[in-house]
């Protein structure tokens, strides 16, 4: 069979930085994604026709589409469209915006539904109004709802940010391919890369877990 | 260089795309279909009483959830040619990695379902004189098919997406034949926004079969 390991580990430092962008980015997209589910679950939320049905068309949409279509786009549209100069970093950053924000309104959503009516009803009622019982009474206890999938949603977008290598950008699925296609050691490259992701991930994914049990009081 | 859209040269090279399209449909009905049953398969061994069982689907099932679909499809393309002396041709490499990784998303979907249903189910069914086979086959299968049927669409979407991630080991399914066509034409926006018009087209269609196809058999009757 003849593996290899070597090579691998002659390149583990340029793994372990491209690990690192990988962790930067996915962070990026993701704080950046919570702002626009935010944004677009207020939307789906308000008594506002027009604000409701954009965004629900807008979440259907991106939802629809593979998200290497959408870097694809994000890619080409700038340069030949607006004209701008983009970076990679820049064109993953807005794909994986765009994406992980969608997903965002989804999960922000049914957590402020599924606060009962009467809590808003007994903080209205208590003479608060209705900005004071977003903030004090409704957000809080959403939040316990929403954490355990947002941290699932993270673990999503650390592994949705190795397609960012398909434009070339360098975070730890683009470090492999570099690794692969100068030695040949494929076997060993991609094994490595999966048991960084998995590394980054399952910790992540067993939290969530962790936190699902423990929020369901 | 597209300041008029020149959509004229993309439906030009039409029939190329509508067979990238099948080639999609059909990896994606493979991967939904056999992906169901290998997760029933995984599932079943997760929740099962002989610990040995419990621990393969679990370590199977996180590996598989926690790496990046694009790395499996390179390590079986790859690495497991390199490993074994078999060769995959890119369509089986990538039907393959498609199949073992919804497999894994699949078998939490139906555990979650399995672990879901009310126990005065099983000891209804057990106190009826079922066997485990038909307790299995009547009773938790199509009950769980009914819990969890949002989540298991969901995923079947995720896998049609997932299919244009085959075009960088050059399947010719869709994805890649409009890379294919944006080579050839120069085409660039155009090419992509309309088969970005036919992805959502795809899940939009898929969805409402599937919408109707749950209000006919796998509504929860109470």
């Amino acid at each position: 069979m003849g593996f290899d390991w070597e090579p691998v580990i002659r390149y583990f430092p340029l793994l372990v930085k491209g690990a690192f962008f990988t962790i930067l980015l996915s962070a990026l997209s993701l704080v950046t994604g919570t702002c626009l589910g935010l944004v677009l679950a207020i939307f789906q939320l308000s008594k506002l026709k027009p604000l409701k049905i954009f965004s629900q068309y807008f979440v259907l949409i991106i939802r629809s589409i593979p998200l290497l279509l959408l870097l694809f786009l994000a890619f080409y549209i700038p340069p030949i469209i607006f004209k701008l100069d983009t970076s990679k970093f820049f064109t993953a950053w807005i794909a994986l915006f765009l994406y992980s924000g969608v997903y965002a309104t989804e999960i922000i959503r049914s957590g402020i539904q599924s606060i009962p009516k009467l809590q808003i009803e007994s903080g209205l009622s208590l003479g608060l109004n209705k900005r004071k019982v977003m903030r004090l009474i409704v957000l809080p206890q959403a939040l316990k709802t929403i954490i355990p999938p947002y941290i699932g949603l993270y673990t999503v977008v650390i592994k949705d940010s190795s397609l960012a290598s398909v434009i070339g950008y360098i975070e730890l699925a683009r470090a492999t391919r570099l690794g692969v296609m100068s030695t040949y050691r494929s076997f060993e490259f991609y094994s490595v890369a999966l048991a960084l992701y998995f590394l980054i991930c399952y910790p992540l994914s067993r939290y969530s877990k962790k936190a699902e049990l423990r929020g369901g009081q | 260089m597209t300041y008029f859209f020149q959509m004229g040269e993309a439906y030009k090279y039409i029939d190329l795309l509508i067979k990238g399209m099948w080639l999609t449909l059909s990896l994606s009905a493979l991967s939904i279909i056999i992906g169901l049953l290998t997760g029933w398969i995984v599932a079943i061994w997760k929740v099962s009483e002989k610990k040995i069982l419990s621990i393969i689907a679990s370590v199977y099932i996180e590996f598989w959830r926690n790496t990046p679909l694009l790395i499996q499809v390179f390590f079986v393309y790859y690495g497991f040619t390199a490993l074994t002396g078999l060769s995959f041709t890119a369509y089986q490499a990538g039907l393959l990695a498609i199949i073992l990784n919804t497999t894994a998303y699949n078998a939490e979907i139906l555990r979650g379902g399995i672990q879901a249903i009310p126990k005065v189910q099983i000891e209804a069914a057990k106190a009826l004189g079922l066997d485990s086979f038909h307790i299995w086959y009547t009773v938790i299968i199509p009950y769980v098919h009914r819990i969890v049927f949002p989540s298991l669409i969901n995923q079947f979407v995720l896998i049609i997406l997932g299919t244009s991630l085959l075009s960088v080991i050059a399947v010719p399914e869709l994805m890649n034949e409009a890379k294919e066509l944006q080579a050839l034409t120069g085409r660039t926006i155009e090419i992509y926004l309309l088969i970005a018009g036919i992805y959502v087209g795809i899940i939009f269609i898929f969805s409402a079969i599937m919408r109707f196809i749950e209000g006919k058999f796998f509504t929860l009757r109470h």
